[in-house]
């Protein structure tokens, strides 16, 4: 069951990453405006519309097809990214500033209520992913 | 073998350089150093563009109390010359405030926005038109921006918006 459980959380944030990341890649100057409307790091826009969504997609290949160890450091990696998708749009949500969430490139909708919680399960995800580790055959007892 | 912290640390830096290096060599790249961050946000995907008024046509709705002006300029630019009556509304605008703007169209048939540029205020301008959602309410850009409205020497006022919180 648990390896089930941890299949199942490989592929489906996994690829959730890689798509992500390979949307955003799609329009890299619409994504640093995207991340520029956040108005949190506005100078680092383009730096990080450069950066991440090759991040992501490596994240979320390693996480699906990578070596055991690594795979814990893809999921912790997206865990990590996924502190600060939540944190960034909750501050926006807070700020009340009304922008694109940047989340799926130019298929993405606007930050709200829905966004954080979508991001909270996805962070959830990655820690379980983190965590969860498929019980070895050999120490599986008799 | 490397810690997870290592690990992670690892994938993260090889990642970025692996998009840095992919940002570098793509024709379509974003430019790192040349990069100025937006001044008014991207407006929806999709859709018709809203309609472009000239100003000389724009002054003949001034006075009719169906019409409000909205200015989509930063607050310093609105402190120092709008058009008489216009409510400011930058794209950054807080949600509760764009909401007030929207809520004070009940009585209204047409929002005229305007920016510096006919650009600028085209984002804001189809954003309103889909909050506001109403066919009967018509949504149109100030052509040419303020400049082209002071070049016309049409009603201009200044000092900050009294009706707007992030005025006060």
């Amino acid at each position: 069951m648990k390896e089930v459980v941890s299949w199942a959380l490989r592929l489906g944030l996994g690829g959730l990453f890689v798509v992500a990341g390979v949307l955003k890649l799609r329009d890299p100057g619409a994504f640093a405006t995207d991340i520029a409307n956040y108005q949190l790091l506005p100078q680092y826009a383009a730096l990080l519309a450069a950066m991440l969504p090759a991040v992501e997609i490596l994240a979320g290949l390693v996480l699906i097809a990578g070596p055991a160890p690594w795979r814990r450091s893809a999921a912790a990696a997206i865990a990590l990214m996924m502190v600060v998708f939540t944190v960034a749009a909750a501050s926006a949500l807070a700020r009340g500033i009304d922008i694109s969430c940047g989340c799926f490139g130019g298929e993405s909708g606007r930050v709200d209520g829905l966004t954080i919680v979508r991001d909270v399960v996805l962070l959830a995800a990655a820690i379980a992913a983190v965590v969860l580790r498929a019980t070895p055959r050999s120490a599986t007892p008799p | 073998m490397l810690p997870l912290a290592a690990r992670t640390a690892v994938l993260l830096v090889i990642g970025a350089a692996v998009g840095l290096a992919a940002n570098a060599v793509r024709s379509d790249g974003v430019s790192l150093r040349g990069y100025s961050p937006p001044v008014s946000c991207e407006g929806p995907k999709g859709g018709h563009p809203v309609e472009v008024l000239p100003p000389d046509r724009a002054v003949r709705l001034c006075g009719d109390p169906g019409v409000l002006v909205a200015d989509a300029r930063p607050p310093r630019r609105f402190a120092e010359g709008h058009v008489a009556g216009a409510v400011h509304l930058p794209c950054a605008a807080p949600q509760a405030e764009a909401s007030t703007v929207v809520s004070r169209l009940t009585a209204k048939n047409t929002l005229i926005v305007y920016g510096d540029t006919t650009e600028e205020a085209r984002p804001v301008a189809e954003e309103l038109r889909r909050r506001i959602g109403r066919p009967d309410v018509k949504v149109v850009v100030l052509d040419g921006g303020f400049p082209a409205w002071n070049q016309a020497g049409l009603a201009c006022s200044s000092g900050p918006c009294p009706e707007c919180t992030e005025h006060k």
